[in-house]
């Protein structure tokens, strides 16, 4: 609340003595001094509002990337097993290989951008905008930018994966499955 | 004396001459009322200015005692780094608590790509496995008793894979994957596009 009225009487300054239409310009005051501490001042207070939003986000995103990480590494490993089971009793287990080598390399991408994202915002978690120039918002800008770009590729990526599990590899399991049951009888 | 005589007649005559009626002319108060209006207009706009001085001298004040409140940092509330904590990256933070998240600060350079630092997991078949109960679950106990019972008619296979408890376990798994939680949404209020 503080910061939102600090933020409102620095505009409200600007446009008294910083515009060309301002007083100052009229009594031909040369203020550019004074609006470029005023705009320094209006970012520093944007980068500060946004700096605590951002960590918390990260740290949400982070936290979902780990866990989906745990889901998708199980996935492979009951793969394996399964593969290696289904072997070992004398079925073909190709399809389910090759499942599980593009389930694979969906999830190296995935795991990719969680990655990139994690390198992007990680350093902003800690972002302090002491400078308070309009360099630091537009580097904080830029970052969570580029940040955002591979949490949206993560996500379609995720979405991938859950409908290639359900539609293919389930799939393929079931057909091994089957092929028992119709031995047993 | 007789020149004195003839001196104060002479005179005499003089002020007699002086016409008894002097006719004075009004004075002339016109003249003086505009220069006061112009000495009121040039204080008023003294005022004027002195005032808009005072206002802008407050508002600039104002500015430089929260640029100076800014930059100062209280040495006893000021959050540790993870350096200053001698923690790493992924250490859980005695003092706040947080797993990973505190690393020390280093200038950002935003055109610098990052390689990814997460191990990619090794396109094997047999990685160790991750969860201890990941083995296959043994048969219902019915064909156990089924299976005794026709051990001495028929061969038994030789292992029963039990496919159903695989597919349960990796549905489960699957199902605590929710892409909508990697939503980059907008912190609202900063105004900066996350």
């Amino acid at each position: 609340m503080k910061k939102t009225i600090v933020i409102i009487i620095l505009t409200l300054s600007f446009f008294a003595f910083g515009t060309e239409k301002s007083l100052a310009f009229d009594w031909g005051i040369d203020m550019s001094g004074f609006n470029q501490a005023i705009h320094d001042a209006q970012d520093k207070m944007v980068c500060q509002a946004a700096q605590p939003k951002v960590r918390t986000k990260f740290l949400k995103i982070n936290g979902v990337c780990r866990d989906q990480y745990d889901h998708f590494n199980n996935i492979l490993s009951r793969l394996s097993t399964i593969a290696a089971g289904a072997r070992a009793n004398g079925y073909d287990t190709d399809r389910l290989e090759s499942d599980r080598r593009i389930f694979l390399n969906k999830f190296n991408v995935w795991n990719s951008d969680c990655t990139m994202m994690h390198s992007f915002l990680n350093p902003l978690s800690t972002y302090s905008c002491n400078n308070g120039t309009a360099q630091d918002l537009a580097h904080m800008k830029s970052r969570i930018a580029t940040a955002k770009g591979y949490i949206d590729d993560a996500k379609d990526k995720s979405k991938e994966m859950k409908s290639f599990y359900r539609e293919v590899i389930r799939g393929d399991i079931n057909i091994l499955k089957n092929q028992q049951y119709q031995e047993e009888n | 004396m007789a020149k004195n005589n003839e001196k104060n007649t002479k005179n005499n005559k003089d002020v007699d001459s002086v016409p008894s009626a002097v006719q004075v002319s009004p004075p002339k108060v016109s003249q003086s009322k505009p220069q006061e209006e112009s000495h009121g207009g040039l204080i008023a706009a003294i005022v004027a200015l002195v005032a808009l001085i005072i206002i802008g001298g407050g508002v600039l004040a104002f500015v430089l005692l929260i640029k100076a409140k800014n930059k100062y940092v209280d040495p006893i509330t000021k959050p540790k780094t993870g350096a200053e904590e001698g923690l790493g990256v992924g250490i859980t933070s005695p003092s706040t608590g947080e797993v990973g998240a505190i690393i020390p600060e280093v200038p950002i350079t935003p055109t610098t790509p990052v390689t990814p630092t997460v191990p990619v997991v090794p396109d094997t078949l047999n990685p160790p496995p991750v969860v201890p109960d990941d083995t296959p679950d043994p048969p219902p106990a019915d064909e156990d008793a089924e299976d005794a019972a026709d051990a001495a008619d028929q061969p038994v296979p030789v292992v029963y894979y039990n496919f159903d408890a695989q597919l349960s376990r990796m549905d489960t798994d699957m199902e605590g994957v929710n892409p909508d939680k990697l939503d980059s949404g907008e912190i609202s209020g900063a105004n900066v596009g996350l």
